[in-house]
């Protein structure tokens, strides 16, 4: 007559072995998520480094966007465009509409340098730098002027 | 279906317990057939538990971080919100919240400025970081000093103490900053 087997896996190594991975992970766990806005360095420094004059039969662009108490001015060869910030909150989708316009305009161009007024809140630079870079101006200076 | 049988009037029963009463082991019977006792040889349910760590395993390993950083973020900074963002790395942080500035959690100097004022000058924090670009450059002789810094500050924080630490980052060769936000998630 055949003998009665025990065939029930045995669990204990497994919870050892989940017991420890739980541990491992719950020390190592991040749990509050950060990321970085990265500034391109040369456009940062170019009010005091001006770029050389290493291609003059393209042309130049100057696009620079301040951001004041009161509005976000866009500068694109000496022409203004002016965008109001009611109630301490910019008006991100005019600015981005039109950021794309010039995007679209001018495609090659992804460099801007982004000035602001002294007395505005850090999250007013941070909005303005994340739009930019999220319509495509990959390489954005700030200007601590 | 009754249980009346033959011609003679006796009721024929379904036989009941068989030992006489004088010899009926009442507790033994109730042990035996009541079911009162349970089996003492209790088995712990070992599956359901295997079944939550596994959960469990599953959640920490999707939230797990393999590039290891430390981020120390201040108590007193609300990060700003950004959605175009980069992977964090560890380089060195420099903290500015409302009345202190600090690089890698080492309290490096008051933030009293007024922002009239033009003076941009933090000596104690140059000197940390002139510090660190040395120890840097001892570390890895033969190559260029990048100068990759993060920098956190309070969402609210005028824009003018921020740039008094920017300009002192650049004057030491920190020109590569990165501004720490929180992800926006985007569903």
């Amino acid at each position: 007559m055949a003998k009665e087997t025990n065939e029930e896996l045995n669990l204990t190594p497994f919870i050892g072995l989940f017991a420890m991975l739980v541990v491992l992970l719950l020390l190592t766990a991040v749990w509050n998520q950060i990321e970085v806005l990265s500034t391109n360095s040369a456009n940062s420094t170019a009010s005091n480094n001006p770029s050389p004059p290493s291609e003059p039969e393209k042309e130049k662009i100057d696009l620079s966007v301040s951001v004041l108490e009161d509005k976000v001015q866009v500068s694109l060869n000496s022409q203004a465009n002016y965008f109001p910030i009611l109630d301490s909150e910019i008006n991100k989708d005019q600015l981005s509409n039109y950021m794309k316009k010039v995007k679209n305009r001018y495609p090659e161009k992804s460099d801007v340098l982004l000035y602001t007024d002294n007395r505005i809140p850090y999250r007013h630079l941070i909005e303005v730098f994340d739009l930019l870079v999220g319509v495509g101006f990959q390489d954005v200076g700030v200007s601590t002027q | 279906m009754s249980n009346l049988r033959g011609n003679i009037d006796r009721v024929i029963e379904t036989p009941g317990y068989h030992l006489k009463p004088q010899y009926d082991l009442e507790g033994t019977r109730a042990r035996l057939y009541d079911g009162q006792k349970k089996n003492t040889n209790a088995v712990l349910p070992l599956a359901s538990m295997i079944d939550m760590f596994s959960v469990l395993v599953i959640f920490l390993i999707l939230n797990f971080s393999a590039t290891g950083e430390v981020f120390f973020v201040n108590k007193d900074i609300k990060l700003p919100e950004a959605k175009n963002t980069n992977p964090l790395q560890g380089f060195p942080v420099v903290s500015v919240a409302k009345d202190i500035v600090s690089l890698d959690a080492e309290r490096v100097g008051e933030n009293p400025l007024s922002i009239e004022e033009k003076d941009y000058n933090l000596p104690m924090l140059k000197a940390s970081l002139q510090r660190i670009r040395s120890i840097e450059e001892t570390i890895y002789p033969g190559r260029e000093f990048q100068g990759r810094i993060n920098l956190q500050a309070d969402q609210d924080l005028a824009v003018v103490y921020i740039k008094r630490v920017m300009n002192t980052l650049i004057e030491t060769g920190w020109v590569n900053i990165n501004f720490a936000v929180q992800p926006i998630q985007e569903n």
